[in-house]
């Protein structure tokens, strides 16, 4: 065991010893240098001498007595030679800080030697491109990473937090490099969007065996070396199109953001309309990046761009008469072997044939294959044989003709209503068309959630199929709401089931947090629950009595299994592992609810272990990272920091309140992206603050605002009127928006160079990322959507005293 | 960037670090208790460490250093085992859920399992505690003699050590078993057979059964797959046969990965070379699991290729897992082809076994039956 953190720590507080010494004049600057010179050099020689002997050692075989000593002491000393080295670069970083830095002068020189001409078009319509392909680009990113790794909210905030990283370093970098070429970069971008997903893919096959899924590192890494290419040119363009802009035509660089809002806002409504119904994803990535070219071609005004726009046109018709997405999808699980490929609103739906066998995936995740005996048996008999005269079923999710075999076994059934969130999944598996012609089956493609809010009905066994709670959008259908939804349509004795979970030898702490949450939750509308341990573990719930002999009634009532029977199944055994399950869930672990989602907490702890270990290192250190315009910002960095964070907060915060009103998020969704672009593109477009004084009241105004939606979040939720309360959940992203959108006009209006556009712009970046690492994934699960804003409200105030204390420190030590 | 506003970076971050809840960054110590720890067998002290004999790894461990397999750590200069004692895992199966087809049908057997294991499969079914260490899991307190009681109370007639892999938990497996043979139980190992040759000698005197995973029949899908080698394991199934514990394969068909024909062929023909024909061979169904999620399961024509393939071979009893109401459930007597067992699930519906030998043609039967 080497002492790292150990030696760490004494060097720092060495470090600030010595320091402390030659401030307050105990021992001078020269010998505190001389000090840590000295401390160098020693680490320095031992390192060396020590690992030069060892590998001699290693080379020649020398078996010497002892030499693993020397090992030692060449990694401690080496780790106190980098600690030292550390200590000596924060003495040295102007210089290497100067090297990047270039003159403002050579700047403003090298961009008047760029005249407007050497654009390819109008730069207020390339300023929209840019935003149109940027938006489509990062949602369809978003949407394949989640594919490849799993679709929980840390892997989300990653994406997001790695994509902003990577803009911010762009931004920076073009704030500090004056020779470019805005007329390459233009012609780049799109190049740079085929790069980035062509590397996406590549990776993701070099990275992962067959069909593994990449662990959390990996992920990040792929993650980060596709986005290189394109969020380095985006961010680079936009910056140094905004100073261009600004210079040569005199557009403020809030109106720049505007116009590139203003595109990124046509692509969430084109998103909205097309993807999904009319488009699958890579078909969507291509046909943007050739409408890109189009566009820009056309309004050139030069053939040769022309000529460009002709060619991309044939290549898009080609693009939206052909398949693509099979054959990439193909490449992406080429174990899998797909047949089928399709992109619906809710997620990707694959169909493949192995070795004669058809399966089905979802979201790359298997959903229902032939054979699924065992399964499907448990998924319908152990809730079914709990009811003594079964007449109304409702069959949630799960595919429908699965489980049909099953459910007909129960001669008792006189309807048979099946619940299915995703149309296009219904119409891939093409033989349901068939079953929803029998008399007794009711085929209904809507929300779990808003069905069972809004029903009528009344179901003597309810069985959800529904994945697992492993994010928010799914935890709801584990909510008191919900369960409180599903009480209301059981008959008296009726029975209600769910898989809360995998069910291996041994529950994880972690999965028994979730089990425990959704345990909690059913205990407040259900008298008795009983847990069954089978592929997951099944939760039956009802407010009449449960019995454990499932494979004695099986045979009671002559219903004939090949998994749930008496061969199989043994009623002691089954009472042995109940009493498990019940023995382990703990009743101090909160209930799940919409404003208080905490199951995925746990939820997501146990994917990280899946992941890799569960260390959640990277995002805390990225935390870390994105909190440093908020320490070491200027006021107007911290101001424009803490406006993204809490715009970004709201936004997620909207998205889980619509979800709970209105159920279908993902048609809302683009709408709810939409408004928040368009309320940034007003705020950065008109003068709002046109009363400087005004503007350093912006923090306490969002903390205001803040500490309203807080108050306002739990009526919202619960609100009768399905309409009102998704409409004022979609609204309350706009002021926030409008707020930051008009603080990033003020604040870079008076900049004088692109470093000045660069440094905001990097600080409007890091909060939306930190907004979007920490809040959906831990602030809403551990706390709640109230106490989340009322964080949010106090990271506002905070801001506004800190800046406001700054001030007057500043003015009293002038 | 003036040096006092370094200074504060620093310790900003430094402050940042600190309250992060260590449960967060992964950075805690597992935590065992002092009586779980005993001092492991087959420790070696060589010029670079104590080194552990068990398995093929062979780690050699500093002080404070945990083993590959997370059970066994340097303490004061000696190797200690952490799990002793403390299984994660407790439940009543039936035998046949091992799968255990020719050992003492139709009995329960109580079944444990610590933290740990010495692979890393990526399609591990219980990752959550092969990938653990026994401070990571919430433990029962079970120590030999508990075992033995626990055994005896629920009716069972064997002790399974299972679930993730026993040759990690060594002395505790060794302990156990020989107490219940005291006590006229059975011992059954559940394992990746990837275990040094003298610890398995001194294990196999107290062991009546054992279900080997053969996971590969390729050396190179062995390091892929799962991080381990297959001469291992090889060799461990030719020793447990030589050493008189009843021995059954289990060979996960993982799509892509091993269900190549060529290579199920090669695995059987080595099999009865080796003069594995009587041994039962169970060819089991995958389904997605742990990091092998984006695959399809087996696909039931696969399987029943594999099983042809086996049958073909020369091997006398193949069998199907995870596939209920599979033809391929049934023993049957090799020399007359008579059903010998009708297997319905765990369970036996009709047996024509009679002192180990056929009913109808009176031939013997491979296995222990009582």
């Amino acid at each position: 065991m080497y002492h790292v953190v150990t030696i760490g720590i004494v060097s720092l507080i060495l470090y600030l010893l010595t320091l402390a010494g030659s401030r307050y004049g105990i021992i001078s600057r020269r010998k505190h240098r001389i000090f840590w010179n000295i401390i160098l050099l020693i680490t320095f020689i031992v390192t060396a001498g020590a690992g030069i002997f060892l590998a001699l050692q290693s080379n020649y075989k020398w078996n010497i007595e002892g030499v693993e000593k020397l090992l030692n002491w060449h990694v401690e000393f080496g780790t106190g030679m980098s600690f030292t080295a550390l200590i000596h670069l924060s003495w040295h970083l102007q210089y290497y800080y100067n090297i990047f830095k270039k003159d403002q002068g050579r700047d403003e020189e090298a961009l008047k030697v760029k005249s407007n001409n050497q654009l390819p078009c109008n730069p207020g319509l390339l300023m929209i491109m840019l935003g149109f392909l940027s938006g489509t680009i990062q949602v369809i990113f978003l949407r394949e990473i989640l594919n490849l790794s799993g679709g929980y909210e840390i892997i989300a905030g990653t994406v997001f937090a790695v994509w902003i990283i990577i803009s911010a370093a762009g931004a920076r970098l073009a704030g500090n490099n004056s020779n470019f070429n805005l007329n390459a970069l233009a012609w780049g971008l799109p190049l740079s969007a085929v790069l980035s997903f062509t590397i996406l893919i590549l990776l993701s096959r070099l990275l992962t065996g067959e069909g593994v899924i990449p662990g959390y590192y990996i992920t990040l890494l792929i993650t980060t070396i596709s986005l290189l290419p394109f969020c380095t040119i985006s961010a680079f363009l936009f910056v140094k199109l905004s100073y261009f802009s600004a210079t040569s035509r005199k557009i403020t660089a809030g109106s720049s953001f505007a116009t590139e809002t203003a595109g990124s806002m046509i692509s969430g409504i084109l998103i909205t309309l097309l993807a999904g119904s009319v488009i699958d994803n890579y078909q969507l990535v291509i046909a943007s990046v050739l409408l890109y070219i189009i566009i820009l071609g056309a309004f050139s005004g030069r053939q040769r761009f022309g000529i460009y726009s002709v060619a991309a046109s044939l290549m898009l018709v080609a693009a939206l008469i052909t398949d693509p997405d099979t054959g990439i999808r193909n490449i992406i699980l080429d174990s899998v072997k797909i047949a089928k490929s399709k992109d619906s609103q809710y997620g990707n739906i694959a169909v493949s044939n192995y070795g004669g066998e058809e399966s089905i995936f979802y979201n790359h995740r298997l959903i229902s294959y032939e054979q699924n005996i065992k399964q499907r048996e448990e998924n319908i008999h152990y809730a079914m044989l709990q009811h003594e005269n079964p007449v109304d079923i409702l069959l949630i999710s799960g595919g429908l003709n699965n489980h049909l075999p099953e459910l007909r076994k129960y001669k008792t059934i006189k309807s048979i209503t099946y619940l299915e969130r995703d149309p296009e999944l219904l119409a891939m598996t093409s033989d349901i068309k068939d079953t929803v012609t029998e008399a007794d089956i009711n085929v209904i493609s809507d929300d779990a959630y808003s069905f069972v809010k809004k029903t009528g009905g009344s179901y003597d066994v309810i069985i959800s199929l529904l994945s697992e709670p492993e994010n928010i959008v799914s935890s709801r259908f584990y909510s008191t709401e919900f369960f409180s939804n599903i009480k209301r349509i059981l008959t008296e004795k009726g029975i209600f089931m769910l898989r809360a979970g995998g069910a291996s030898s041994y529950l994880s702490k972690e999965q028994t947090g979730v089990l425990s949450s959704v345990y909690n939750t059913l205990k407040n509308d259900f008298t008795e629950i009983l847990p069954i341990k089978g592929e997951s573990v099944y939760l039956i719930c009802s407010s009449g009595d449960l019995s454990v002999d499932i494979p004695g009634i099986a045979d009671k009532r002559g219903i004939e299994n090949s998994y749930v029977n008496r061969y199989y199944l043994s009623k002691d055994i089954i009472k042995y592992n109940s009493l498990q399950v019940n023995e382990l869930t703990d009743s101090t672990i909160s209930k799940n609810s919409l404003n208080r989602p905490v199951v995925v907490f746990y939820s997501q702890k146990h994917q990280m272990l899946k992941a890799g270990n569960g260390r959640l290192i990277f995002p805390v250190i990225a935390g870390l990272i994105l909190l440093l315009p908020f320490f070491a910002g200027r006021r107007k960095s911290r101001t424009m920091f803490t406006s993204s964070l809490n715009l970004a907060g709201t936004e997620i915060m909207a998205l889980i309140l619509i979800q709970s009103t209105a159920g279908n998020i993902y048609q809302l969704a683009g709408l709810l992206i939409a408004i928040t672009m368009a309320g940034l593109a007003s705020g950065s477009y008109f003068d709002i603050f046109r009363n400087k004084r005004a503007l350093q009241y912006t923090a306490p105004v969002l903390g205001l605002t803040a500490i309203f939606y807080a108050f306002i979040s739990s009526p919202l939720l619960n609100m009768e009127n399905v309409l009102l309360s998704t409409s004022l959940s979609l609204f309350i992203v706009f002021i926030p928006a409008v707020v930051a959108g008009s603080y990033y006009r003020s604040a870079t209006l008076e900049s004088k160079d692109s470093l000045s556009i660069s440094s905001v712009y990097f600080a409007d970046l890091c909060g939306a990322a930190l907004g979007f690492l920490i809040i959906a994934s831990v602030l809403v699960p551990l706390f709640g959507i109230k106490t989340t804003f009322l964080i949010l409200a106090f990271i506002n105030f905070a801001s506004y005293i800190t800046g406001q204390l700054s001030r007057i420190a500043g003015k009293v030590f002038k | 960037m003036k040096k006092r506003e370094f200074v504060r970076r620093c310790l900003i971050t430094a402050g940042g670090i600190s309250l992060c809840p260590a449960s967060l960054t992964g950075l805690s110590q597992p935590q065992v208790r002092s009586k779980n720890y005993r001092p492991a067998l087959f420790q070696e002290e060589t010029a670079k460490g104590i080194m552990c004999n068990i398995c093929p790894n062979e780690c050699v461990l500093k002080e404070g250093e945990l083993s590959d397999c997370r059970n066994r750590i340097v303490k004061n200069g000696r190797l200690y085992t952490m799990a002793y004692g403390n299984p994660c895992a407790a439940n009543l199966d039936p035998v046949e859920k091992k799968p255990l087809y020719h050992f003492m049908p139709s009995t329960l057997t109580f079944s444990i399992a610590t933290a740990g294991c010495n692979l890393a499969c990526m399609n591990c079914q219980n990752w959550t505690i092969s990938q653990k260490s026994p401070g990571d899991t919430r433990n029962y307190d079970l120590m030999p003699d508990a075992v033995v009681e626990n055994t005896e109370k629920y009716n069972c007639k064997s002790i399974s050590y299972t679930y993730s892999e026993p040759v990690t938990f060594y002395e505790y497996v060794f302990d156990s078993a020989t107490l219940a043979h005291e006590r006229g139980l059975k011992n059954i190992l559940v394992s990746n057979g990837y275990i040094n040759k003298d610890p398995l000698l001194k294990l196999s005197k107290v062991i009546d059964a054992a279900n080997i995973d053969l996971k590969s029949f390729s050396d190179k899908t062995y390091l892929k797959l799962t991080g381990g080698k297959l001469e291992p394991v090889l060799n461990t199934i030719k020793t447990l046969k030589n050493n008189g514990v009843w021995l059954e394969i289990t060979n996960l068909m993982v799509p892509e990965w091993t269900d190549n024909t060529d290579e199920i062929k090669d695995m059987c023909k080595w099999l009865v070379s080796n003069g594995f024909s009587d041994t039962p061979l169970h060819f089991s169904r995958f389904q997605p699991m742990y990091k092998l999620e984006q695959l399809p399961p087996t696909p039931v024509d696969v399987i029943n290729r594999a099983w042809d393939i086996a049958r073909q071979e020369g091997l006398k009893h193949v069998y199907i897992g995870n596939v209920p109401g599979t033809h391929a459930s049934d023993t049957i007597c090799d020399k007359c082809g008579r059903k010998l067992l009708e297997r319905r699930g765990y369970r036996i519906l009709s047996n024509n076994i009679v002192n180990g030998r056929c009913k109808f043609c009176d031939s013997p039967v491979s296995g222990v039956w009582a």
